[in-house]
Protein backbone atom coordinates (compact mmCIF):
# COMPACT_ATOMS: atom_id res chain seq x y z
CA UNK A 1 0.00 0.00 0.00
CA UNK A 2 1.19 3.48 -1.03
CA UNK A 3 2.42 6.06 2.18
CA UNK A 4 -0.29 8.30 0.62
CA UNK A 5 -2.83 5.39 0.74
CA UNK A 6 -2.02 4.29 4.33
CA UNK A 7 -1.43 7.76 6.35
CA UNK A 8 -5.54 8.30 6.59
CA UNK A 9 -5.61 5.06 8.11
CA UNK A 10 -2.86 5.72 10.57
CA UNK A 11 -4.34 8.97 11.56
CA UNK A 12 -7.67 7.11 12.04
CA UNK A 13 -5.26 4.52 14.31
CA UNK A 14 -3.56 7.37 16.16
CA UNK A 15 -7.23 8.95 17.16
CA UNK A 16 -8.63 5.81 17.73
CA UNK A 17 -6.21 5.42 20.19
CA UNK A 18 -6.65 9.11 21.87
CA UNK A 19 -10.36 7.86 22.44
CA UNK A 20 -9.32 4.79 24.08
CA UNK A 21 -7.07 6.38 26.49
CA UNK A 22 -10.08 8.97 27.48
CA UNK A 23 -12.31 6.25 27.33
CA UNK A 24 -10.60 4.01 29.27
CA UNK A 25 -9.76 6.81 32.05
CA UNK A 26 -13.28 8.09 31.85
CA UNK A 27 -14.77 4.26 32.48
CA UNK A 28 -12.39 3.70 35.27
CA UNK A 29 -13.09 6.40 37.67
CA UNK A 30 -16.76 6.40 36.94
CA UNK A 31 -16.72 2.80 38.24
CA UNK A 32 -15.58 3.76 41.70
CA UNK A 33 -16.68 7.24 42.13
CA UNK A 34 -16.10 7.93 45.67
CA UNK A 35 -12.79 6.44 45.36
CA UNK A 36 -11.71 8.91 42.90
CA UNK A 37 -13.07 11.69 44.99
CA UNK A 38 -11.16 10.48 47.57
CA UNK A 39 -7.95 10.56 45.48
CA UNK A 40 -8.76 14.08 44.22
CA UNK A 41 -9.11 15.05 47.84
CA UNK A 42 -5.26 13.62 48.94
CA UNK A 43 -3.93 16.10 46.24
CA UNK A 44 -4.78 18.74 48.34
CA UNK A 45 -5.35 21.61 45.47
CA UNK A 46 -8.99 22.65 45.63
CA UNK A 47 -11.32 23.73 47.91
CA UNK A 48 -13.36 21.17 49.83
CA UNK A 49 -16.31 22.22 48.55
CA UNK A 50 -15.27 21.83 45.00
CA UNK A 51 -13.79 18.29 45.26
CA UNK A 52 -17.27 16.55 44.27
CA UNK A 53 -18.05 18.22 41.58
CA UNK A 54 -14.62 18.09 40.66
CA UNK A 55 -14.95 14.20 40.88
CA UNK A 56 -18.17 13.71 39.54
CA UNK A 57 -17.36 15.90 36.42
CA UNK A 58 -14.14 15.17 35.18
CA UNK A 59 -15.08 11.34 34.32
CA UNK A 60 -18.04 12.96 32.06
CA UNK A 61 -16.08 15.29 30.58
CA UNK A 62 -13.20 12.33 29.58
CA UNK A 63 -15.87 9.87 28.44
CA UNK A 64 -17.29 12.68 25.97
CA UNK A 65 -13.88 13.50 25.07
CA UNK A 66 -13.36 10.00 24.39
CA UNK A 67 -16.94 9.70 22.44
CA UNK A 68 -15.94 12.69 20.43
CA UNK A 69 -12.60 11.51 19.35
CA UNK A 70 -14.13 8.11 18.62
CA UNK A 71 -16.71 9.57 15.89
CA UNK A 72 -14.40 12.43 15.28
CA UNK A 73 -16.47 15.59 15.62
CA UNK A 74 -14.98 18.48 16.24
CA UNK A 75 -11.58 17.00 16.21
CA UNK A 76 -9.64 19.70 16.41
CA UNK A 77 -11.03 21.55 19.26
CA UNK A 78 -11.98 18.41 21.52
CA UNK A 79 -8.18 17.22 21.25
CA UNK A 80 -7.08 20.58 22.16
CA UNK A 81 -9.72 20.11 25.26
CA UNK A 82 -7.79 16.95 26.09
CA UNK A 83 -4.46 18.57 26.00
CA UNK A 84 -5.19 21.25 28.17
CA UNK A 85 -6.64 18.29 30.97
CA UNK A 86 -3.36 16.57 30.21
CA UNK A 87 -1.26 19.65 31.28
CA UNK A 88 -3.29 20.31 33.97
CA UNK A 89 -2.94 16.37 35.48
CA UNK A 90 0.45 16.95 35.06
CA UNK A 91 0.90 20.02 36.71
CA UNK A 92 -1.36 18.62 39.73
CA UNK A 93 0.89 15.50 39.92
CA UNK A 94 4.13 17.75 40.05
CA UNK A 95 3.33 19.46 42.89
CA UNK A 96 2.36 16.53 44.91
CA UNK A 97 5.42 15.01 43.69
CA UNK A 98 7.00 17.83 44.81
CA UNK A 99 5.84 18.41 48.09
CA UNK A 100 6.52 15.15 49.00
CA UNK A 101 2.75 13.37 48.60
CA UNK A 102 2.39 9.57 48.63
CA UNK A 103 -0.85 9.54 47.01
CA UNK A 104 -2.30 7.51 44.72
CA UNK A 105 -2.03 9.17 40.72
CA UNK A 106 -6.20 8.43 40.37
CA UNK A 107 -5.50 8.79 36.84
CA UNK A 108 -7.44 5.38 36.38
CA UNK A 109 -9.85 5.53 39.37
CA UNK A 110 -8.74 2.71 41.24
CA UNK A 111 -8.52 0.24 38.85
CA UNK A 112 -4.83 0.98 38.10
CA UNK A 113 -3.29 2.28 41.08
CA UNK A 114 -0.09 3.72 40.68
CA UNK A 115 1.76 6.27 43.10
CA UNK A 116 2.02 9.87 42.06
CA UNK A 117 5.96 10.90 41.07
CA UNK A 118 8.25 10.92 38.12
CA UNK A 119 6.30 7.44 36.31
CA UNK A 120 2.71 9.19 36.32
CA UNK A 121 3.83 12.28 35.10
CA UNK A 122 6.11 10.88 31.99
CA UNK A 123 3.30 8.07 31.60
CA UNK A 124 0.72 10.98 31.12
CA UNK A 125 2.90 12.55 29.02
CA UNK A 126 3.02 9.45 26.85
CA UNK A 127 0.03 9.08 26.92
CA UNK A 128 -1.33 12.49 25.96
CA UNK A 129 0.77 12.22 22.68
CA UNK A 130 -2.11 10.85 20.27
CA UNK A 131 -4.28 13.78 21.45
CA UNK A 132 -1.77 16.34 20.95
CA UNK A 133 -1.34 14.99 17.42
CA UNK A 134 -5.17 15.28 16.71
CA UNK A 135 -4.79 18.92 17.87
CA UNK A 136 -1.90 19.33 15.64
CA UNK A 137 -3.07 17.62 13.05
CA UNK A 138 -6.88 16.05 13.33
CA UNK A 139 -7.49 13.14 11.79
CA UNK A 140 -11.04 13.01 9.62
CA UNK A 141 -10.88 9.32 8.11
CA UNK A 142 -14.49 8.03 9.16
CA UNK A 143 -15.22 11.17 11.14
CA UNK A 144 -18.38 13.26 11.55
CA UNK A 145 -15.88 15.89 10.63
CA UNK A 146 -15.86 14.81 7.23
CA UNK A 147 -18.96 13.48 6.34
CA UNK A 148 -20.65 16.07 8.32
CA UNK A 149 -18.95 19.25 7.33
CA UNK A 150 -16.89 17.96 4.40
CA UNK A 151 -13.67 18.78 6.57
CA UNK A 152 -10.01 17.39 4.99
CA UNK A 153 -8.39 14.90 6.79
CA UNK A 154 -5.46 16.98 8.19
CA UNK A 155 -3.32 14.33 8.83
CA UNK A 156 -3.16 13.35 5.34
CA UNK A 157 -4.10 16.11 3.26
CA UNK A 158 -4.67 16.11 -0.22
CA UNK A 159 -1.91 17.88 -1.29
CA UNK A 160 0.49 14.79 0.80
CA UNK A 161 -1.78 12.51 -1.01
CA UNK A 162 -1.08 13.36 -4.19
CA UNK A 163 2.66 13.93 -3.75
CA UNK B 1 -18.08 28.10 -13.21
CA UNK B 2 -21.36 28.15 -14.33
CA UNK B 3 -24.07 30.01 -12.49
CA UNK B 4 -25.89 26.72 -11.39
CA UNK B 5 -22.54 25.15 -10.24
CA UNK B 6 -21.73 28.27 -8.34
CA UNK B 7 -25.41 28.47 -6.59
CA UNK B 8 -24.72 24.15 -5.91
CA UNK B 9 -21.50 25.17 -4.34
CA UNK B 10 -23.16 28.13 -2.18
CA UNK B 11 -25.89 25.69 -1.26
CA UNK B 12 -23.56 23.07 -0.15
CA UNK B 13 -21.28 25.83 2.04
CA UNK B 14 -24.37 27.22 3.61
CA UNK B 15 -25.35 23.17 4.30
CA UNK B 16 -22.01 22.65 6.22
CA UNK B 17 -22.23 26.10 7.70
CA UNK B 18 -25.50 24.93 9.36
CA UNK B 19 -24.03 21.75 10.01
CA UNK B 20 -21.33 22.94 11.60
CA UNK B 21 -23.86 25.19 14.07
CA UNK B 22 -26.10 21.99 14.82
CA UNK B 23 -22.78 20.18 15.75
CA UNK B 24 -21.91 23.28 18.31
CA UNK B 25 -25.63 23.14 19.45
CA UNK B 26 -25.33 19.61 20.18
CA UNK B 27 -21.90 19.96 22.03
CA UNK B 28 -23.41 22.74 24.40
CA UNK B 29 -26.16 20.02 24.88
CA UNK B 30 -23.42 17.37 25.74
CA UNK B 31 -22.15 20.06 28.31
CA UNK B 32 -25.83 20.39 29.63
CA UNK B 33 -26.31 17.07 30.26
CA UNK B 34 -22.25 16.47 31.77
CA UNK B 35 -23.25 19.50 34.16
CA UNK B 36 -26.90 17.96 35.00
CA UNK B 37 -25.43 14.38 35.76
CA UNK B 38 -22.96 15.82 38.06
CA UNK B 39 -24.91 17.98 39.76
CA UNK B 40 -27.25 14.23 40.20
CA UNK B 41 -24.57 12.41 40.98
CA UNK B 42 -23.68 14.84 43.81
CA UNK B 43 -26.82 14.72 44.84
CA UNK B 44 -27.33 10.91 44.82
CA UNK B 45 -24.30 10.02 46.60
CA UNK B 46 -24.65 9.03 49.97
CA UNK B 47 -20.84 8.58 51.11
CA UNK B 48 -20.27 10.77 54.15
CA UNK B 49 -18.29 14.02 53.60
CA UNK B 50 -14.83 13.88 54.88
CA UNK B 51 -14.64 16.75 57.53
CA UNK B 52 -12.82 19.52 55.90
CA UNK B 53 -9.97 21.22 57.10
CA UNK B 54 -10.54 24.20 60.30
CA UNK B 55 -8.28 26.84 60.51
CA UNK B 56 -5.12 26.06 62.41
CA UNK B 57 -4.43 27.23 66.20
CA UNK B 58 -1.69 29.69 66.04
CA UNK B 59 0.31 27.17 68.20
CA UNK B 60 0.01 25.32 65.34
CA UNK B 61 1.14 27.62 62.66
CA UNK B 62 3.90 28.65 64.80
CA UNK B 63 5.47 24.95 65.35
CA UNK B 64 9.06 24.95 63.82
CA UNK B 65 9.49 24.84 60.01
CA UNK B 66 11.27 21.40 60.15
CA UNK B 67 7.74 19.85 61.99
CA UNK B 68 5.42 21.82 59.80
CA UNK B 69 7.69 20.39 56.47
CA UNK B 70 7.35 16.71 57.73
CA UNK B 71 3.78 16.77 58.48
CA UNK B 72 3.34 18.31 55.28
CA UNK B 73 5.05 14.98 53.96
CA UNK B 74 2.83 12.65 55.60
CA UNK B 75 -0.08 13.85 53.16
CA UNK B 76 -3.02 13.62 55.79
CA UNK B 77 -6.41 13.45 54.38
CA UNK B 78 -9.50 12.59 56.21
CA UNK B 79 -10.69 8.99 54.99
CA UNK B 80 -14.26 8.56 53.45
CA UNK B 81 -16.34 5.37 54.51
CA UNK B 82 -20.03 5.00 54.98
CA UNK B 83 -21.35 5.24 58.77
CA UNK B 84 -19.04 7.38 60.43
CA UNK B 85 -19.88 10.63 61.85
CA UNK B 86 -23.71 9.92 62.49
CA UNK B 87 -23.87 9.11 65.97
CA UNK B 88 -22.45 12.55 67.38
CA UNK B 89 -24.78 14.91 67.06
CA UNK B 90 -27.46 12.34 68.18
CA UNK B 91 -28.96 12.39 72.29
CA UNK B 92 -26.82 11.17 75.37
CA UNK B 93 -28.91 8.39 75.34
CA UNK B 94 -28.18 7.27 72.41
CA UNK B 95 -24.51 6.31 73.31
CA UNK B 96 -23.22 2.74 72.65
CA UNK B 97 -22.94 0.16 74.89
CA UNK B 98 -18.62 0.10 75.14
CA UNK B 99 -17.40 -3.04 73.43
CA UNK B 100 -14.23 -3.36 75.31
CA UNK B 101 -15.02 -4.52 78.34
CA UNK B 102 -11.48 -4.41 80.13
CA UNK B 103 -11.53 -0.66 80.36
CA UNK B 104 -10.37 0.57 83.76
CA UNK B 105 -13.68 1.06 86.13
CA UNK B 106 -15.36 3.73 87.24
CA UNK B 107 -14.00 4.93 91.01
CA UNK B 108 -10.03 3.31 90.03
CA UNK B 109 -7.16 5.57 90.16
CA UNK B 110 -6.56 6.81 86.36
CA UNK B 111 -3.11 5.78 85.29
CA UNK B 112 -0.35 9.23 85.29
CA UNK B 113 0.55 10.15 82.61
CA UNK B 114 3.17 13.05 81.52
CA UNK B 115 3.33 12.99 77.78
CA UNK B 116 5.11 15.18 75.11
CA UNK B 117 2.78 17.05 72.88
CA UNK B 118 4.38 17.57 69.02
CA UNK B 119 5.93 20.59 70.14
CA UNK B 120 7.53 18.78 72.35
CA UNK B 121 5.66 20.83 75.70
CA UNK B 122 4.93 18.16 78.56
CA UNK B 123 1.57 17.58 79.51
CA UNK B 124 0.57 15.75 82.67
CA UNK B 125 -2.52 13.98 84.29
CA UNK B 126 -1.39 16.38 87.83
CA UNK B 127 -2.07 19.42 85.54
CA UNK B 128 -5.59 18.90 85.82
CA UNK B 129 -6.30 17.93 88.93
CA UNK B 130 -8.85 19.39 90.49
CA UNK B 131 -10.92 19.94 87.01
CA UNK B 132 -12.90 16.75 85.15
CA UNK B 133 -11.04 15.97 82.40
CA UNK B 134 -11.90 13.74 79.06
CA UNK B 135 -9.40 11.82 77.07
CA UNK B 136 -9.75 10.46 74.09
CA UNK B 137 -7.10 7.85 72.64
CA UNK B 138 -7.59 8.36 68.74
CA UNK B 139 -5.47 7.50 65.79
CA UNK B 140 -4.95 9.73 62.76
CA UNK B 141 -6.07 7.04 60.29
CA UNK B 142 -8.90 6.65 62.02
CA UNK B 143 -12.51 7.63 60.03
CA UNK B 144 -14.08 7.42 63.30
CA UNK B 145 -11.71 9.73 64.88
CA UNK B 146 -11.55 11.93 62.29
CA UNK B 147 -15.51 11.97 62.65
CA UNK B 148 -14.98 12.63 65.97
CA UNK B 149 -12.50 15.57 65.75
CA UNK B 150 -14.91 18.97 64.56
CA UNK B 151 -17.20 17.97 67.36
CA UNK B 152 -14.59 17.50 69.65
CA UNK B 153 -13.82 20.89 68.96
CA UNK B 154 -16.76 22.27 69.20
CA UNK B 155 -17.28 20.28 73.13
CA UNK B 156 -13.91 22.31 73.70
CA UNK B 157 -15.19 25.29 72.36
CA UNK B 158 -17.90 24.97 74.46
CA UNK B 159 -16.68 24.23 78.06
CA UNK B 160 -15.69 26.36 81.18
CA UNK B 161 -12.10 25.68 81.02
CA UNK B 162 -11.79 26.36 84.28
CA UNK B 163 -13.63 23.30 85.60
CA UNK B 164 -14.07 20.91 82.76
CA UNK B 165 -10.73 20.18 79.95
CA UNK B 166 -9.80 17.75 77.47
CA UNK B 167 -6.52 16.23 76.12
CA UNK B 168 -6.37 13.34 73.42
CA UNK B 169 -3.37 10.97 73.41
CA UNK B 170 -2.58 9.33 70.03
CA UNK B 171 -3.16 5.16 70.25
CA UNK B 172 -1.45 3.84 67.41
CA UNK B 173 2.09 4.83 68.49
CA UNK B 174 2.34 8.22 65.53
CA UNK B 175 5.58 10.38 65.92
CA UNK B 176 5.19 14.19 65.95
CA UNK B 177 4.67 14.72 62.56
CA UNK B 178 1.71 12.41 61.84
CA UNK B 179 0.11 13.88 65.03
CA UNK B 180 0.92 17.23 64.29
CA UNK B 181 -0.81 17.22 61.02
CA UNK B 182 -3.65 15.37 62.31
CA UNK B 183 -4.41 18.54 65.34
CA UNK B 184 -3.34 21.06 62.96
CA UNK B 185 -6.01 19.78 59.96
CA UNK B 186 -8.92 19.86 62.60
CA UNK B 187 -7.35 23.10 64.22
CA UNK B 188 -7.89 21.53 67.78
CA UNK B 189 -7.08 23.78 70.75
CA UNK B 190 -6.75 21.33 73.41
CA UNK B 191 -3.48 19.30 73.08
CA UNK B 192 -3.20 16.00 71.17
CA UNK B 193 0.07 14.10 72.56
CA UNK B 194 2.04 11.63 71.66
CA UNK B 195 2.70 7.87 73.29
CA UNK B 196 5.30 5.91 71.40
CA UNK B 197 6.36 2.82 72.39
CA UNK B 198 9.76 2.69 70.27
CA UNK B 199 9.82 3.29 66.98
CA UNK B 200 7.60 6.19 66.26
CA UNK B 201 4.91 5.64 63.52
CA UNK B 202 2.77 7.59 61.04
CA UNK B 203 -0.62 7.77 59.67
CA UNK B 204 0.94 5.62 56.98
CA UNK B 205 2.59 3.23 59.33
CA UNK B 206 1.08 2.70 62.43
CA UNK B 207 3.39 1.11 65.36
CA UNK B 208 2.63 -0.60 68.72
CA UNK B 209 1.15 2.11 71.32
CA UNK B 210 3.25 3.50 74.01
CA UNK B 211 2.58 2.33 77.78
CA UNK B 212 -0.24 4.66 78.54
CA UNK B 213 -2.26 3.45 75.74
CA UNK B 214 -1.90 0.15 77.39
CA UNK B 215 -2.35 1.54 81.26
CA UNK B 216 -5.78 2.52 79.86
CA UNK B 217 -6.68 -0.89 78.36
CA UNK B 218 -7.47 0.76 74.79
CA UNK B 219 -8.31 -1.66 72.28
CA UNK B 220 -9.90 0.40 69.70
CA UNK B 221 -10.48 4.09 68.50
CA UNK B 222 -11.67 6.45 69.75
CA UNK B 223 -11.89 5.15 73.24
CA UNK B 224 -12.96 8.04 75.66
CA UNK B 225 -12.04 8.44 79.66
CA UNK B 226 -13.72 11.14 82.07
CA UNK B 227 -11.57 10.89 84.74
CA UNK B 228 -13.48 12.93 87.47
CA UNK B 229 -11.41 16.03 89.91
CA UNK B 230 -10.01 13.95 92.21
CA UNK B 231 -8.34 11.81 89.64
CA UNK B 232 -10.37 8.58 89.51
CA UNK B 233 -11.86 7.17 86.62
CA UNK B 234 -15.47 8.62 86.51
CA UNK B 235 -16.81 7.15 83.35
CA UNK B 236 -15.20 4.94 79.96
CA UNK B 237 -16.65 3.84 76.66
CA UNK B 238 -15.20 2.94 73.46
CA UNK B 239 -16.58 4.11 69.19
CA UNK B 240 -17.86 7.27 68.31
CA UNK B 241 -20.06 9.11 71.25
CA UNK B 242 -22.99 11.54 71.09
CA UNK B 243 -21.21 14.72 72.16
CA UNK B 244 -24.08 15.50 74.43
CA UNK B 245 -23.20 12.02 75.99
CA UNK B 246 -19.38 13.42 76.33
CA UNK B 247 -20.61 17.13 78.25
CA UNK B 248 -23.26 14.95 80.42
CA UNK B 249 -20.35 12.97 81.78
CA UNK B 250 -17.98 15.94 82.03
CA UNK B 251 -20.61 18.10 83.65
CA UNK B 252 -21.39 14.85 86.21
CA UNK B 253 -17.89 14.90 86.70
CA UNK B 254 -16.88 17.95 87.50
CA UNK B 255 -20.02 18.53 89.84
CA UNK B 256 -18.55 15.06 91.97
CA UNK B 257 -21.95 13.30 91.24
Amino acid sequence: MRRSELLPWVGLAVRLTAAGIWLFAGITKLADLDGFRAQVDAYQVLPHSLVSPFSYGLPLVEIAIGAYLLVGAMVRPTAILACVLMVIFIVAEAQAWARGLSIDCGCFGTTVQTQVGATTILRDLALGVPSALMAWRPARKLSVDASLLGREDAFAPAQAQQA
Amino acid sequence: MGKASRVREQRSQQQKRQQQRNLWLATGGVVLAIIAMAAVLNRLNQAPTAPGPAKPTAADLAAPRSLRVAAAKVGFHPQLIPGVGEIEGKSASDAPTPSNTSLLKPGTAAPAFSLKTPQGDTVSLGDYAGKALLVEFFATSCPHCQAEAPHLHGLYSSLDTSREQMVSINADGEGAPSVYAFHRYFGLQYPALLDVAGKAGSWHSPQPPGPITRAYHIDSYPTFYVIAPDGTVHWASNGEQPTAKLKQELDQAAAGA
